[in-house]
């Protein structure tokens, strides 16, 4: 059986800070051990991340974001505020709020509640496995807000 | 000089653009297709233990890890020296045509086909699965889910994970499969092989019925006589797991059938200063320019050029939609826009074999891994991916770290052959005086959408980009006007 709420770590842990989502999320597993919640590191957008989020009541989406902020600025939207993804030429096919809709036009059990927690990339994705130094400093920010997200 | 540019593309995996440039008449003077590559994974590589390259490899792309992981172990498969048992041959291939299957499905039904389905005057944002729904019915919306699905967990079973297998190693798989595994996998199998056929029906059903779009496949703006790769087996039937390369020029005629180590005898790849991807093209034929014709050496390798190497596909339901293609379209079929075509039959392959492979009284055997006893040292593996030939070769030192890796990845193989479509459906859909429309220059996507580009990036941040920006630019260069579609 599923918990009732899902942490997802998204990106590519190789492409320097696109790899930031699974810091967060591989950080949070031990104090989250026990609890109601599932933890996992993917690595697709997309339709494919719908299909992942299926059968939980809440999901919150930890991942790189590039809008021009400072590099390590954190962002913390809900899913259905990123409508500017839908068309994006991402992972595969569809954008998150288009591959939500879908996913609910086809009856997946989706949850009701999808926060995004952001953290500003350096644009520049290279392959390396380390993240730059701003986003490093981050983590803690991104991991504290998850944590408090799970409290509330 | 007036420039068009449509940025980014839509619905396909990367981010690239598409710059026209018009001259002081306002026709076509060029276009090409830019892509800004993610770059340095080669050297990220070296120094490293061949034997992570497969799991390594995985993760240069999210769309086709599954090849990668396939192309990777094989080539370490040739570094070691290494013949792998035949229970692990038929593994690979088993998990490989599940994966086939899945991305076969997701581009039909989700990034080429809905461009068909709801067609190109749509506006974009209807122009999408969700629209497909609506004008098809949710049943097929759940079809596509379910395929993904079944394709999925067969990946999962024998790769150990959803869409990054870790199983493959050199030497075999680390995993065999039990009959309860296989018994699971048979029945998904044979739900495959019914969607196939399906999806085959819809095509003949919504596409090949319709007049308009059936002089769209058969016209001569999405029309290249190009010389075509492919891998085949023995009797040179389409394999996507394993055999030799071919290559068959314009007029059908066969200029290459090579083993995998001796590509650097056939293929050679050049840069050019607006795009970081490499353009591969014939070495014996030679690079001559973006045109096409049995002089130039640009080549395609997609569903489409592995249908035209071949001498058909290797299970029955495939032959027989194979005979219908060959007699509608003549062999080898030149119409980019038949790539569709053949991506299905592909898929009604993959659905077939799949079934087989699950079938076949060795699948289940212990046996699925050889011992590696000889140096490392030099080895080529090659794989058909779902968009093209897709070759690794990698060298190490004596402790088996890697001080070559050179890959040449499917999309690429395809970087000249989709300048030269972008070019020509330009030309022919913008004259002077001609208002660029959306409905126009989707025609102008659909011209590169076919070959199902992946533009080899894991990256995506959110929230994403403008789905579509067009740039116009007059003589000077100075910005006129930018329309978002």
């Amino acid at each position: 059986m599923n918990a009732t709420t899902l942490v997802v770590g998204l990106g590519n842990p190789i492409l320097g800070d696109d790899g930031v989502g699974w810091r967060v999320a591989e950080g949070l597993r031990p104090a989250l051990a026990g609890r109601d919640v599932d933890v996992a590191c993917l690595s697709l957008g997309g339709l494919a991340l719908v299909e992942h989020l299926a059968g939980y009541r809440r999901a919150i989406i930890v991942d790189a974001m590039t809008t021009g902020a400072a590099p390590g600025t954190l962002h913390d939207v809900p899913a259905a505020d990123l409508a500017g993804a839908r068309h994006t030429a991402s992972a595969h096919d569809l954008g998150l709020t288009a591959a939500l809709d879908l996913g609910r036009t086809l009856g997946l059990e989706l949850p009701e509640e999808i926060r995004v927690v952001g953290v500003e990339a350096l644009p520049d994705f290279a392959f390396r496995e380390t993240l730059s130094t701003p986003v490093a400093e981050a983590i803690s920010g991104a991991t504290a807000r998850v944590l408090a997200l799970l409290e509330g | 000089m007036e420039r068009i540019s449509i940025d980014p593309l839509t619905r396909l995996e990367g981010h690239g653009k598409i710059e026209i440039f018009l001259d002081e008449a306002g026709e076509v003077a060029n276009a090409y297709l830019q892509v800004p590559e993610l770059r340095g994974f080669e050297s990220f590589c070296l120094g490293r233990p061949v034997e992570e390259m497969p799991t390594l490899t995985n993760r240069i792309c999210g769309v086709c890890p599954e090849a990668h992981h396939m192309a990777a172990a094989k080539a370490a498969d040739a570094v070691y020296g290494l013949s792998i048992p035949p229970a692990a041959r038929k593994l690979r291939e088993l998990l490989y045509s599940a994966f086939f299957f899945a991305d076969h499905t997701t581009h039909f039904f989700i990034l080429g086909g809905p461009d068909f389905i709801m067609g190109p005057e749509t506006p974009v944002a209807e122009r999408n699965i969700l629209g497909v729904i609506h004008k098809l019915g949710l049943e097929i919306g759940g079809k596509v889910i379910q395929a993904r699905r079944f394709g999925h967990r067969t990946v999962e079973i024998i790769g150990g994970r959803k869409v990054h297998p870790c199983t493959a190693v050199p030497g075999g798989q680390t995993k065999a499969l039990v009959e309860s595994e296989r018994k699971e996998i048979e029945a998904m199998g044979r739900w495959a092989v019914e969607f196939g056929q399906f999806a085959l029906q819809a095509f003949h059903d919504l596409v090949l019925g319709n007049p308009e779009y059936r002089d769209m496949i058969l016209g001569e703006a999405y029309t290249h006589r190009t010389y075509y790769m492919g891998l085949v087996d023995d009797d040179l039937r389409v394999n996507f797991y394993d055999g030799r390369v071919r290559v068959v020029g314009p007029d059908g005629r066969e200029h290459a059938l090579y083993a995998p180590a001796d590509y650097r005898e056939w293929i050679a790849e050049r840069v050019e200063p607006w795009s970081y991807l490499k353009f591969p093209y014939l070495k014996k034929v030679g690079w001559k320019g973006f045109t096409d014709g049995a002089d130039s050496g640009i080549y395609m390798a997609t569903p489409l050029a592995r249908l035209n190497v071949s001498e058909g596909m290797a299970t029955p339901l495939a032959q027989a939609e194979y005979e219908k293609f060959v007699a509608t379209l003549g062999k080898p079929a030149h119409s980019r826009l038949a790539i569709h075509w053949a991506r299905l039959i592909e898929l009604l392959y993959a659905a077939e074999r799949w079934l087989q492979l699950a079938r076949d009284p060795q699948i289940t055997s212990p046996e699925v891994r050889v011992v590696a006893s000889n140096p490392p040292g030099e080895g080529v593996g090659i794989v058909e991916a779902p968009r093209g030939t897709l070759t690794h070769h990698y060298r190490t030192d004596g402790q088996g770290l890697l001080t070559l890796v050179n890959l040449v990845v499917g999309t690429t193989n395809n970087n000249a052959a989709m300048s030269l479509s972008i070019q020509k459906a330009a030309k022919s859909l913008i004259q002077a005086g001609t208002v660029v429309t959306e409905g126009l220059l989707n025609r102008i996507e659909m011209a590169y959408r076919a070959y199902d580009p992946c533009l080899g990036c894991a990256t995506h941040a959110l929230p994403g980009k403008i789905p579509l920006q067009v740039s116009l630019h007059d003589a000077s260069g100075a910005l006129l006007e930018v329309l978002r579609g």
